[in-house]
């Protein structure tokens, strides 16, 4: 086909002299008041909020042992302080070695973790240790409420300030997640699973796709040079569902509906390991989820489904090592251990 | 270093697991979007890049309703950025593929208004079509260019002007669009037969 038909079409674009300057100022100035608007909303800018952290974590670093003493006061209530993490029974002793499937360790795990009682406490607190390959590493504080709210320290003895300040940075972040895992352990996991893929922008469906072959995806990134994604759903359900896992880590519900909805997964993966004495599930995405160029790994209590360790990185390395420790904690002791310290 | 803030979506986490390089001398589109995430700042990097051309699609399109537009794209992209795809390093596509959407949008109210006011003056009552070309869509185009995209689906007709007037290549379009690859060839060779047969057929006259 010649190109006559797009030379005559690019001939009648309309003719602009010159760039409108005032019009690009004009554009510049709402987009700079737009994003100040927008991280407004969530009570913070994230720029300011990283540097300010990155610098609170120096000065904070030595008085790591202060903190967790006073925090350790302040979260061990009747109630709270829970370690989520270590059943008080033995689990199901899923053997593993499995792609997501019905029937699958995850979904053995998730039947036996959905009839857990109800936790203690109104709130789940995550300790999150970022560890790099250089070897550095640093641990911050989450703290998601049952109610929604989301606070986050940089030291844990920080929280009952985020707490009593009402510092709430949640914004309605992770409550599609959540929503939708809590859906899964209800039973309708296939809905549940698209809820998670848009839990994001809820307002813009992603369709669940034939997954490219690991020939296409591997032809694919040889001609493009980047990591191929097998399938855009798979890779929100399986991202999606991590956040949910991490932010309702301390809802047996929650857990129990991400491991539902993990479970349909084309290319996960899931094999037994232990971690510091305990048994685990290691669940590796696979090409449908990453593509070829990245792999990610959630290793969860084999008994209970709670996150213990994020890896990612290249095939055969590791970019970053996230481990959790999770346990239950309630809000008005936090404050309260909050005013009584001041 | 990275996570000493608070638990952000995924995307962040799954673009920031990959070890982006920092930002330096000369970051990437990719680069920019996600930096942007915790520092908005950088936003407005990606906007001195990609605004002129952005702006006179918006504009060939639209006329002066494109320059709302261009802007709008930009505030939409910004509150998307979370999404953003961090392996395409050329953020044109994504650009465009808002402004796409914004623009069908902005015909689709025109189409709207101009339906509402032939029913009130009972001159007619055909529902809307995002594929017919509406009024204000016709002026701007001009009577040759209204001609030959006639009757073409919207579809066809956005990804044949994402071609032809916005530079972007078929793989570009069909990121920009969220469509397969095959879907933009089809569509931009359905929209070309009828280009050329206007062509042609003023010719013969």
């Amino acid at each position: 086909m010649s190109n006559h038909d797009l030379d005559w079409l690019a001939a009648q674009q309309p003719q602009r002299i010159g760039l409108d300057r005032a019009a690009r100022e004009r554009a510049l100035l709402a987009l700079v008041q737009h994003t100040r608007a927008r991280s407004g909303e969530r009570g913070v800018r994230l720029g300011n909020l990283f540097r300010m952290r990155t610098s609170g974590f120096a000065a904070a670093t030595g008085a790591v042992a202060v903190a967790a003493a006073l925090i350790a006061a302040v979260l061990v209530p009747s109630t709270a302080g829970t370690d989520v993490g270590r059943p008080s029974a033995r689990g199901p002793q899923a053997v593993a070695h499995h792609h997501g499937a019905v029937g699958s360790p995850l979904v053995r795990l998730a039947a036996y973790v959905s009839a857990s009682p109800a936790p203690a406490g109104d709130a789940t607190l995550v300790a999150r240790t970022t560890t790099t390959n250089s070897g550095n590493s640093v641990t911050v504080y989450d703290l998601y409420a049952d109610n929604g709210e989301y606070f986050f320290s940089p030291t844990e003895s920080g929280l009952a300030g985020q707490v009593s300040a009402d510092n709430n940075l949640a914004g309605g972040l992770f409550a599609r997640e959540i929503a939708a895992a809590k859906l899964a352990a209800t039973g309708d996991v296939q809905t549940a699973a698209q809820d998670m893929a848009d839990a994001p922008d809820p307002d813009h469906t992603i369709s669940p796709t034939q997954t490219a072959s690991p020939a296409d995806l591997a032809a694919k990134q040889a001609a493009t040079g980047i990591a191929q994604v097998g399938s855009l759903y798979d890779n929100w359900v399986w991202e999606n569902s991590q956040d949910a896992l991490i932010a309702g880590s301390g809802d047996p519900q929650v857990r129990a509906g991400v491991l539902q909805i993990l479970a349909t997964l084309p290319g996960v993966a899931v094999t037994n390991g232990t971690s510091g004495g305990q048994p685990t599930l290691v669940l590796s995405a696979g090409s449908p989820e990453l593509g070829s160029g990245y792999t990610e790994q959630m290793t969860i209590n084999a008994d209970t489904g709670v996150p213990i360790q994020f890896v990612g990185g290249p095939p055969g390395g590791v970019t970053a090592t996230i481990d959790y420790t999770v346990s239950r904690v309630t809000l008005a002791n936090l404050a309260s251990g909050s005013a009584s310290s001041d | 270093m990275d996570n000493t803030y608070p638990h952000s979506r995924t995307q962040a986490r799954l673009v920031l697991a990959r070890d982006v390089p920092r930002l330096v001398a000369a970051p990437s589109d990719a680069e920019l979007v996600i930096a942007s995430v915790r520092d908005p700042d950088a936003f407005t990097e990606l906007f001195e890049r990609h605004w002129e051309s952005l702006y006179r699609f918006c504009l060939d399109r639209a006329g002066a309703g494109g320059e709302d537009i261009a802007a709008e794209a930009f505030r939409v992209a910004f509150d998307r950025r979370r999404r953003y795809d961090g392996r395409y390093s050329d953020a044109r596509p994504w650009l465009f593929g808002i402004a796409t959407n914004l623009l069908r949008e902005h015909f689709r109210t025109a189409r709207r208004e101009e339906s509402k006011l032939k029913r009130s003056a009972a001159l007619e009552a055909m529902p809307p079509s995002d594929d017919a070309l509406d009024g204000l869509e016709r002026q701007l185009l001009g009577p040759h260019l209204t001609a030959a995209l006639q009757g073409m689906p919207a579809a066809d007709r956005d990804a044949l002007l994402l071609l032809a007037w916005g530079d972007l290549d078929y793989e570009q379009i069909a990121a920009a669009l969220d469509i397969p690859l095959g879907t933009v060839r089809s569509r931009i060779y359905r929209a070309r037969q009828r280009v050329r047969a206007y062509l042609q057929a003023s010719e013969d006259q």
